[in-house]
């Protein structure tokens, strides 16, 4: 998957550069984001801004990379959700358990 | 409207995961088309076509696998069937074949992916609202395929014919018009 990473402060900002984030997509996506924090990143952004569609495979590697850092006591966002994913992060409850923001810039805010 | 019905839509089993979207755009585009559904619930059409299409992915590798949506007066109906052994689960209280026509249960497919069931038949089930998890994350599912078909649409259900060894998913979603 094509990542895009910036380290502002002690935040990691990851920037997902293709629009679907899908099946073929989720299992490398998963493995380069434990790679990160197994490297010791352990304040994350993740930004959807490029991202048109997320399905339920990619919602599932979300879920084990915040289950990956809770003992560490890292924290993870999901900035720039456009409706549709929004939706469905809604539809599965989801957006009770991750922290979503609109843009990275508020989600610095919240380390 | 004054088309005759039902219309029908069949699709190609997707080769790859990227071609879904596509997929599923063509397929809202001829919903609109047809003048089917509002906004939302064109929304709710793409999340269960591309989660079915996911699962036929994962899942399985009958080249005679399919899929069809069917466009009735106040409904969609989106199904894919293919051969094979049906669907695992595990559960404490009954396997297939079902005899107690009518109750509700709990089945498993992995780890923390937990589905609330009503029997249909012997072979044939419907999911129900999922179970949700406390909120211990660890105990949060990783598998959400099935919950998001069974919360986009009115109704989702499982059939097996063992005698043909065919296996059925069938999802209901009302039209607003």
């Amino acid at each position: 998957m094509n990542l895009k990473k910036e380290k502002i402060n002690e935040v990691l900002l990851i920037t997902i550069q293709d629009r679907e984030a899908n099946l073929s997509k989720a299992e490398g996506f998963k493995e380069e984001v434990f790679q990160e924090i197994h490297g010791g990143e352990t304040r994350l952004i993740i930004s959807f801004k490029n991202v048109t569609y997320l399905d339920s495979s990619f919602l599932g590697a979300l879920v084990a990379i915040l289950k990956n850092l809770l003992p560490l006591k890292g924290q993870l966002v999901l900035t720039d959700l456009n409706d549709d994913i929004q939706n469905l992060f809604e539809l599965t409850r989801l957006d009770k358990v991750f922290m979503i923001r609109n843009s990275s810039e508020n989600a610095m805010t919240e380390f | 409207m004054s088309e005759h019905f039902p219309i029908y839509i069949p699709l190609g089993v997707p080769e790859s995961a990227d071609k879904l979207y596509e997929l599923s755009s063509n397929v809202i585009q001829k919903l609109r088309n047809h003048k089917v559904g509002n906004e939302k619930f064109l929304k709710n059409v793409r999340l269960v076509l591309i989660e079915m299409a996911t699962n036929f992915l994962k899942h399985v590798t009958d080249a005679n696998a399919s899929m069809l949506v069917t466009i009735e007066p106040g409904q969609l109906i989106i199904c894919k069937t293919y051969t094979g052994s049906p669907i695992k689960f595990t559960c404490d209280e009954a396997c297939f074949p079902f005899n107690n026509i009518g109750a509700e249960m709990r089945i498993s497919f992995g780890k923390n992916n937990d589905h609330k069931i009503r029997i249909d038949g012997q072979y044939r089930f419907t999911f129900l609202h999922p179970v949700e998890a406390g909120p211990d994350i660890d105990l949060l599912a990783e598998n959400y395929g099935l919950t998001i078909i069974t919360l986009a649409a009115d109704r989702f259900s499982y059939s097996y014919e063992p005698g043909q060894m065919k296996n059925e998913f069938l999802a209901v979603m009302r039209s607003s018009d």
